[in-house]
This record gives structure tokens, sequence and C-alpha cells, in this order.
């Protein structure tokens, strides 16, 4: 019959259209051939008769996206945006800004009124900012307008994230990625016999595999290093046991977090009120870095740096995903890029990484009794860091086209779209959705065995929804907090200072700074942050 | 008699009245409109930039409020502005005197051969015209510790790698060696000209006296264009104050607050964090230090001319 | 003796011109060979030197500037066009206005005594407005601008440079037309023409050459200014050493990338360099003896 016909040919179409998508998607992966993945994508929209609601048009309306220069972050904005376009009639454009200037351009056009942003892609953590400046708009009533949306899939997106997403009570932002801080680790060098018995030889305990608390951690990191005498373990050139980031303007304090937070964040049960993730001020807004844990976190990381990595102390966020994938580093704890890079073509490393938590510690520092508390026998206080906590879409107050701008968010962040983002080593987006550690089939196409996908993308997930996760604070000039705390820590990092001094000076500069901004409005934005009740 | 000299006095005018009153015209039509243009654009925003100094306007408020005193209190407490101050003088100075020498060397070489000069010249002069950013950038690959080709030369010469960008002093020296390899140029065309416009007569001279190369150098060529390099030097010092594109790129103000320089300093603790009255506070200081230098650096110039 | 000497004189001086040149030219090689170079040897342990011998060479940077790019398919420098149109008319349109004011100013206190403030004085005026720090008018301006909402607009970018080169301009001018005989122009005026004919049909004319000059300093001053660009401008004006360095990013400098994009923003005042070099190294070594 002819309907059955005509059932069967688009069945054939959708499926040769299939094929081809994924042919070009394995291409774009691999880093070309994006048109193609365009047309392809457009062909499978295009095929009729799916059983998807008309998607309501937006002629004539172009959509202004704030973000910082690409390729990264804006360069899925601008990817995303004919297909966009093609079945919302909005044109979607990216502005860029040089990542360290933009919550100042962002304040800039808040507070002055030029420029006309219509969504934001920034930082978690400006998020009390930009509410007092009432430039962003809450999100809770078009959520709750979408909660059957499939595009919007409320249900699939963690708790965690969705914690993330609000302050205050009220939810302000839409993360697409996940930003928090996991262990990369050469699984095969770790687990190989001969490297095991080396150890043992040199330091007389076991190699542990993976490292479970910082200080296990320092110790094969320097063993793995020249000066421990098991560098040789790289085939590469010299091997080292660590890297991370520690020049200054490129976000090196936040690799200081998984460090300080395990020493100075009380586990739930025992914290005031079971809040997780009190971390760099206590709930009265008194600055919590110059106290002893945090200070030995410091000193370890300072210890480390020195100790287990390579020379030269100009290393930034490119040099700690490169060094582990081009097969020179051991271990390096760091937001999840260098996962999907782990797969790219110049990568060595590839299924030779192990992804697990941060380590944590056997001992922590109990800043309300100002005692050091240590765990039971066997036990580990972990305390997984959200640094950044994220990219996140934000709708401005000054936009006349909210509900366009609400549905390239949920299209954006959409599952099928989204998988595509996270698994992609060009994106910086990290997965953040449950589907995410299902819908591997954009993860295969680039080149990941499915076991390691697993394991890769469920290690970001556990982090989320940790009980002991440690968010990044949201506070009222957060921004100004964030870049004290990093001129005290790089002049840590740079010998320039002691750990102990460095914060110390930080404290009075953080203390000046929230009496400027007004201490009671800081600690009820900071309760806001933490979820306590003020 | 009486009537012969007015009319003598009224003859030599005309020519001198008509050109005096020509003239009374366009000496302001000419004038007025480039002056006019920096009163609006440079002096009134400068002044206008004093009610910030007492004042603040800071992120999350409407308007600008009123502060008094607070932001220079803040200023002149705030050791982190002190210790910029000092180091923008060690970078000036480190700066202007090494393309001084360095200028003279090249300009004194370049009057010294015959074939090239012209092509070698422009090739020099290249530098110069770059922008300043993308200057930076290049420098910053080459400064590389592990992939950068200077370090890479050093070691094939022998010599320990150095930390270009992460010590707290070789950053500052490696400030100074993209600021020489820009503007190195600035100081040997100048010099170059000063020494291209000494007389030939007095060499003649000389040489018929007797006087060796060596002398003729000191002797006669360095004090005469003396006062000409003082004057590019000055030139050079002051845009050295002003340093800020190579920061920006290069360092970023670290490690630490080692290349803070005055200017990135008002950018990086005032500018971004969006707190103008302090960053007004700061560039006041900052034009008040050069001028106080600039003044300086004149007065010493002139007793050296009169001396 | 004298002959020895000289000969001495002139080897150390072409051993001091080679290393100089050396110098100044290795970097720009540098950031050539870099940009034609594939990822892997830019971020290979060693450093390499000669295309084709040590590496494959690739023109996949500077594809990517201009929109087919790898990865996303985008490309890392946003809108090049525009950012060509904004620094492109940004510096022409402010280095002609400066050329206009500043030929106009020169030839005043080249020409006339002024009484009530001395000729020297004023012009000392001028040039010490180059002596003002330009993060002294961020402030003033990023508010004056943004109050009237000019903020992120090319006329406004024209404005501002025109005021940062107008001293120099004077300052070369000045000298220029102090070198232009006086007479011609007071033979003209005598026979019955205005000061404003003397100034454009005799003076200006002999004084091309040193216009030019001055123009092309302060479009290429312009050009590469960045400061004013960073804080005045957030999207439709931007100019390219401004989304240059954009490239300071979170993940680290892409340095593949950078250097093409260095190259691209490089290539006008190169370009002006090479075309007419010679003068502006003439007209700036005249200008600077004074």
């Amino acid at each position: 019959m002819a309907s059955d016909k005509a059932f069967w040919q688009w069945i054939e179409e959708r499926a040769a259209a299939k094929a081809q998508l994924k042919a070009d998607r394995r291409k774009l992966l691999k880093g070309a051939g994006a048109g193609a993945l365009l047309a392809a994508g457009s062909r499978l929209a295009a095929t009729p008769a799916v059983a998807k609601q008309e998607a309501p048009r937006f002629d004539g309306v172009t959509l202004r996206v704030f973000t910082q220069t690409g390729p990264f972050i804006s360069g899925p904005v601008k990817f995303h945006a004919p297909e966009f376009q093609e079945q919302y009639g909005a044109v979607v454009e990216a502005i860029e800004a040089p990542n360290a200037d933009l919550f100042a351009r962002a304040q800039q056009v808040a507070q002055t009124g030029s420029g006309d942003f219509d969504i934001l892609l920034l930082a978690n953590t400006w998020m009390p900012d930009f509410v007092n400046l009432e430039y962003v708009i809450p999100l809770q009533p078009l959520i709750d307008a979408d909660m059957d949306d499939e595009l919007l899939a409320w249900d699939d997106i963690p708790d965690g994230i969705k914690r993330k997403n609000s302050w205050a009570g009220q939810t302000y932002t839409y993360i697409v990625d996940n930003d928090n801080q996991t262990m990369f680790y050469r699984k095969d060098i770790l687990s190989d016999p001969q490297w095991q018995e080396a150890f043992n030889a040199a330091t007389g305990k076991d190699l542990p595999n993976p490292p479970q608390t910082l200080t296990d951690f320092v110790e094969v990191a320097k063993f793995f290093s020249p000066n421990g005498g098991g560098a040789a373990w790289s085939d590469a050139g010299t091997g080292y046991g660590f890297i991370t980031c520690v020049l200054r303007g490129q976000q090196s304090y936040w690799y200081s977090y998984p460090w300080t937070a395990p020493y100075s964040v009380l586990p739930t049960d025992v914290a005031p009120d079971g809040t997780p993730g009190i971390y760099i001020f206590d709930p009265d807004m008194n600055p919590l870095i110059n106290t002893e844990g945090y200070v030995r976190g410091l000193t370890e990381f300072v210890d480390v740096i020195q100790g287990a990595m390579k020379p030269g102390l100009d290393a930034d966020r490119a040099t700690v995903i490169e060094d582990i994938i081009n097969g020179t580093t051991l271990m390096s704890l760091d937001w999840g890029d260098t996962g999907p890079a782990s797969v790219a073509e110049r990568s060595v490393v590839k299924n030779k990484l192990g992804f697990a938590q941060t380590p944590g510690v056997t001992e922590y520092y109990d800043w309300m009794n100002k005692t050091w508390v240590t765990m039971p026998e066997g036990e580990i206080h972990q305390t997984p860091t959200h640094a950044y906590n994220g990219w996140s879409y934000y709708i401005t107050s000054q936009t006349p086209n909210v509900e366009a701008a609400w549905e390239w968010i949920k299209f954006a962040g959409s599952p099928g779209i989204s998988a595509v983002d996270v698994a992609s080593p060009d994106s910086g987006y990290q997965p953040w959705r449950k589907s995410h550690a299902t819908n591997l089939e954009a993860w295969l196409d680039a080149g990941w065995d499915e076991a390691e996908a697993e394991a890769y993308i469920s290690t970001i997930l556990a982090a989320t929804d940790h009980p002991n996760a440690v968010f990044d604070p949201r506070l009222p000039g957060a921004a100004r907090y964030q870049e004290t705390l990093e001129l005290y820590t790089n002049q840590a990092i740079a010998g320039a200072l002691t750990p102990q001094a460095a914060m110390d000076q930080c404290f009075a500069d953080f203390n000046s700074i929230t009496d400027e901004l007004g201490r009671d409005d800081q600690i009820a934005a900071y309760r806001a942050h933490l979820g306590m009740s003020s | 008699m009486t009537t012969a000299q007015p009319a003598v006095a009224v003859q030599a005018p005309p020519a001198a009245a008509h050109r005096r009153t020509a003239d009374g015209n366009a000496k302001y039509i000419f004038l007025l409109p480039a002056m006019t243009y920096l009163l609006i654009l440079g002096v009134f925003p400068l002044l206008f930039s004093l009610r910030l100094v007492f004042g603040a306007w800071n992120a999350g408020q409407k308007n600008i409020t009123w502060v008094g005193l607070d932001n220079i209190q803040r200023l002149l407490a705030d050791s982190r502005f002190w210790d910029s101050f000092w180091k923008t003088l060690a970078f000036v100075a480190l700066a202007a005197g090494l393309e001084l020498l360095l200028g003279l060397a090249v300009a004194l070489a370049l009057q010294n051969v015959t074939r090239g000069k012209d092509w070698m010249r422009v090739a020099f002069a290249f530098p110069m015209l770059l922008p300043p950013i993308a200057v930076s950038f290049t420098w910053k690959m080459l400064f590389d510790y592990n992939r950068g080709p200077v370090n890479y030369f050093l070691e094939n010469l022998g010599l320990d790698r150095v930390a270009w960008l992460a010590g707290q002093q070789s950053a500052l020296v490696s400030l100074v060696v993209v600021d020489l390899w820009q503007w190195t140029p600035f100081i040997v065309l100048a010099a170059l000209a000063a020494l291209e416009s000494l007389p030939i007569e007095l060499y003649e001279a000389a040489t018929v006296d007797g006087a060796s190369r060596w002398d003729l150098l000191w002797q006669i060529t360095l004090p005469l264009v003396q006062p000409y390099l003082v004057a590019i030097v000055l030139l050079r010092a002051i845009d050295a104050f002003k340093v800020f594109d190579t920061i920006y790129i290069l360092t970023g103000g670290g490690p630490g607050t080692a290349t803070e320089m005055l200017t990135f300093y008002a950018y990086v603790a005032g500018f971004r964090p969006f707190n103008m009255g302090f960053t007004a506070t700061i560039s006041w200081a900052i034009v008040i230090i050069m001028s106080i230098i600039f003044f300086l650096f004149l007065r010493a110039f002139r007793r050296l001319e009169e001396a | 003796m004298a002959l020895s000497a000289g000969r001495l004189a002139r080897v150390v001086s072409y051993a001091v011109l080679v290393a100089w040149g050396l110098f100044t030219l290795f970097p720009l090689y540098w950031t050539f060979i870099t940009s034609v170079k594939p990822q892997s040897a830019v971020s290979a342990p060693a450093p390499t030197f000669i295309p084709w011998v040590q590496f494959e060479p690739t023109l996949q940077p500077f594809r990517d500037i201009f929109g087919a790019g790898e990865g996303y398919g985008v490309s890392g420098m946003g809108d090049v066009r525009r950012l060509f149109w904004n620094s492109f008319a940004s510096a022409f349109f402010s280095a002609l206005l400066a050329v206009v004011l500043g030929a106009m100013a020169a030839y005043a206190l080249s020409r006339f005594r002024y009484r009530r403030w001395r000729n020297n004085d004023i012009a000392f005026w001028f040039i010490s407005q180059r002596m003002m720090p330009p993060i002294a008018l961020v402030v003033p301006y990023f508010i004056l601008f943004g109050r009237v909402g000019l903020l992120d607009q090319v006329p406004v970018l024209i404005a501002v440079y025109t005021a940062m080169n107008l001293p120099l301009v004077i300052w070369l001018l000045r000298d220029y037309f102090q070198d232009l005989p006086i007479e011609i122009e007071e033979a003209s005026m005598v026979d019955g023409s205005s000061r404003y004919g003397a100034f454009f049909r005799i003076a200006l004319p002999l004084a091309i050459p040193g216009i030019v000059v001055a123009f092309l300093f302060a479009f290429v001053f312009a050009w590469n200014e960045f400061l004013f660009g960073l804080t005045l401008t957030i999207d439709s004006a931007k100019t390219l050493p401004v989304q240059l360095a954009g490239n300071v990013t979170l993940r680290g400098p892409r340095y593949w990338d950078i250097a093409a994009q260095g190259l691209v923003v490089m290539l006008p005042p190169l370009v002006i360099a090479l075309l007419v070099g010679r003068y502006i190294v003439r007209g700036l070594t005249l200008g600077a003896i004074k």
C-alpha cells in the first residue's frame, strides 16, 4: 500500500541519514568535517513525520550570548546556532571577551546599560553579583512551565547540579558544563608489578593504585620524578609525578582546592546544621584560609610542586592537559578536560588513564573546635571540589526575548545535543546529565572504549552528588575574593611568602573586602549559597 | 613736516597691518582646533576623574558616592602600590638605560658601514611598528621554559635554562627584553639622525690634528649628541612608564606581583574589579609621579646644557 | 695604524649589526614558522626550526581564522571582517583627523608669534600631553562615554585615537614646517593672498612628505593600541589587538592559533613598513633631531 511504502521509505531515509550522521560525527570528533555533520544533522531533523511538536518560531530575533573568547565554551554556541536557527528562526551570536576580563565586562554592561546581551554563559559563582545588580532573571518560573518538556529533561539533571544552579532558594543558572576536579593517573604504570616492586623497595610501602590520601599522593608523585629515582617510567622523556597550573592569571589557585579542601572542610555529618561544603569561609564569613588545616593543604601543594613537578613554574592549564597526554607526567588533579583530550590524535595515553576522586585525608582540622580530628581506621575524608562550579547560562533582565532565550538554553542543554558537546575535546564542557553516562554514542565515535568512557563519566557524576561535595562559594564580590586568593596562593607557590604568611595576609584582605561590601549582607549571601537558614 | 609724517605713518602699516589682521584670525583658527580638541578629550576628562578620586563607584552601585580621602589613604597605605612604584622605576631605568646603550652602539655601527645601510635601517625599524600585543605573544612563545627556543639555545651553549616568566627577577628581565626588542630601534633611528647631523668638518679637522678613532668617538661625537640623546631617552622613559600590553600577555602581573607595573596595577586592582574610585586615584598618582620625574629630568637636563 | 683601526672598526660594526639583525628578525621568523607548524610540533618538547626538514608545514591555523576551522568548525578569531574594519576605520580616520588638526596647529606654531603664551610654551604643552598615561583617561572616558551610551562605537575610538596621536603629529610636523622656507609664502601674501591661501596652496603641498609620515605613524600607533580598545569596546567595535589578547584563555595559549592570528594582526604595519619604511625612517630621523 502507498502509505506503507511511504512509511518504509521514510524509515530507510532516516536510517541512511542516521548512518551519515554517525560517520560525520566521527569525523567531527576527530576534528574535521564539521560542515558535514551540520548537513547530516539537519537532514535528520528535516525528515518528516517526526513525533515532535512544532518548534515555536522566533524569526527576526537575534540572541546575543556573552561568553569567553573561543574556541572553548563559545565553540558549541556558534556550532549549534545554525541548527537552532533552522528550527526556531532566531539567530544566535556569541559575543566574546578575554577570560580574565569577563566579569568586569559583564558588570560594566550591567551597570552602564551599554551592550545588549540576552544570554550570559559565564561562571556560576558570579550569580549573587548579577542578582544584586538585578541583571539576571530567575529561571524557576520557566522551568516550572516546562516540567514535561523532553528537551529540558528535568529529571535527568542530578541533584548536585540543581543545587549548583540555585542560590537563596531560587534557580538563576542552567549549567551546561560540570566543573569539578578529578584525579587522572596512569593506571598502566601504577598497576605494573615492576614499578610496584621498585616503589616498595624505595619506600617500604605498597604502591597505591591510585593514591587515596594526599600524603600518599605526594609520596607517589615524588617517587616517580627525577629526584625520587623512578623517573624512568616514562618512555616519552623524563618522567614527572605531578603537574598542576602555577601561572598567575591562569586560575592557579583553583588547582589548590583539592589540596586545601579535604583538610579544612568538615564532614557533612559534623558540620553545623549538616551543611556540606563549608569552605574558605565559615558561616559567619570568617575566612578559614589561614587555619591550620587549610595552610597544611597549601603547604603540601607547594611541596609537591617543588618536589615532583617539572621545573620552570610556568605551567598553565594547557600544560596540565598536554603533559598528561604526551606521556611525561604520571598524575594530575584537574578539571575533566584531560579525559576527552586523552583520545585525541596526539595523545599517547589512550586507554591508559585511570579516573578517580581526588585524594582525601586521614585527619582533618576542625575549625569549630580548633583541633585536629583523626578519621577512624580505614576511613578517608574525601571532599570532591567543584572549582568554578561550571559554565552556566543566565538570562539577562535587559533582554526583550526571554522566551527565545529560554528555548535556546533548553536546546543547547538538551540530552542529545549536550551529549555530543561533552564528548568532544574541543568544547570544554564536562558531563553533567545522568543520561551522559548511558548515551555513549558520541564517546565511542570519538574513539573511547565503552568501559573507559563509563569510568570517566561516572567519576565526574559521582563527584557531583557526593555528600561532602564542595562547591565554589557564590558570593557578591566573588571575583574580588577569587583574585585576592589567587594572588596569595601564587605568592606561596612562587616562594615569595610562606603559605602561612601568605594566607595571613589573605585573611586581612578578605576581611577588608567583606567589610567594604557589608558584612551582614555577605553573611546572608554566604548562608544562601550553603543552603543554610540565615 | 607734520603733514608728511602722518603720510609716512599711514603708508608703512598697510602691508603689515593687512598681514596682522589676516593673521589675526588665522592665528587662532589654525591653532585652536587642536588645542580645544586636546582640552576636551585630554584635560577635561582628567579633571573629571578628580571627582572619582574623592568618590567611589563600585560593583553594584548605581551612582557615584562621596568618600572623601578614603581612596587616597587606602592608596598610600597600600604596600602593593609602593612595590609597584619601585618596580616601575627599576623597569624604566633598566629599559631606557639599556636601550640607550644598545641603540647608540647600533647607530654607531650603522654609521660606520657603507653597504646595506638603507634596508638595514628599515628592517631594524620593524619592531617599533608592530602591535605590542602580538609582540608579547611572540616573546611568550620564545620564553617558554620547556619548549621555547631561548632556553633551547641557552642549553646548547652549556648554560642553565632560565625560568623567564616564572622567576621573581627573571620575569622583570623578560619584560625588559621585550621592551628592548621593540623600542631600541627608536633610539637607533634618533641617534642615527643626531650622528648624521654632526658637521663633518669637525672630524676632518680633528683627524688632521692626529686624533684616533677612539678619541673622535669620545671627545667629539658623544659630547655633541648628548643633548639629543638625553631628550630621546627622556621620551622613551616616559613611554616605558606606560607599559601595559606586554604585562597583560606575558605574565599577567605575576609571579605573585613581581611584574605589576603601575598601569597594570591600576587596571588589575582597580578597573577589573570595578573599583572606579580607586582606579582614578591610582591613575592620578601615576600622573603626578610622571610629572615630577619629567620635571626633575628637565631641570637636570637644562643644568647640563648650561654647563 | 689608522687603516687597521678603521678596518677593525668596520668589522666590529658589521658584527654588531649582524647580531642585532638576528636578534631583531628571529622572533618574527619564529612567529611565522609556529603559525605553519602542526599542533604536535608546537607542543613537542624540543623546538624545531626548519620547515619540511623538521616538520611538515600546514596552513590550518590560517584556515581556522577565516572560518573553515577544525573541531567545531568555528574560528577562534570571531568575526574577522568586522575586526579588520574596526581596526582599519579607527586607525585611518583618527590618523586623518590628527593630521588635519595637527598640520594646522604645527603650521601656526611655526609661523605665528603668540604674545600671551610663547610659542615654545604652547609647543611644550602639546608635547607634554603625550606624557598623559592612558590609564588616567580610561575611567573618565568609560564613565563619560558610558553615560551617553557611546561605549562600543567605532567613532568613539576614532575620537580617542586622534587625541592620542595629536601630540606626536604636532611634534613631527612643527619641525617639518619650520624647515620649509618662509619666503615663498611671504611673497605670495605680499601679492595679496591670505594666510589661508598661503597655507593651502604653498606650505601644505610642500609639506606632503612630512604629513604622510605623520599620518602613517598615527595610523600604526592607532592600529596597535590596546588599552582603550580593551576598556571602551564590548563587541561591535572590538579591534584586532583586543581580540588577539583574548587568546589568553582558560585552557592556556594555543600557540599555533596565536602565531597565525598574531601574524594577521601584524600584517598591515609590516606592509606599511616594507612599502614606505624608507620614508618613515627618514621622517622620524628628521623630526628627532630637533
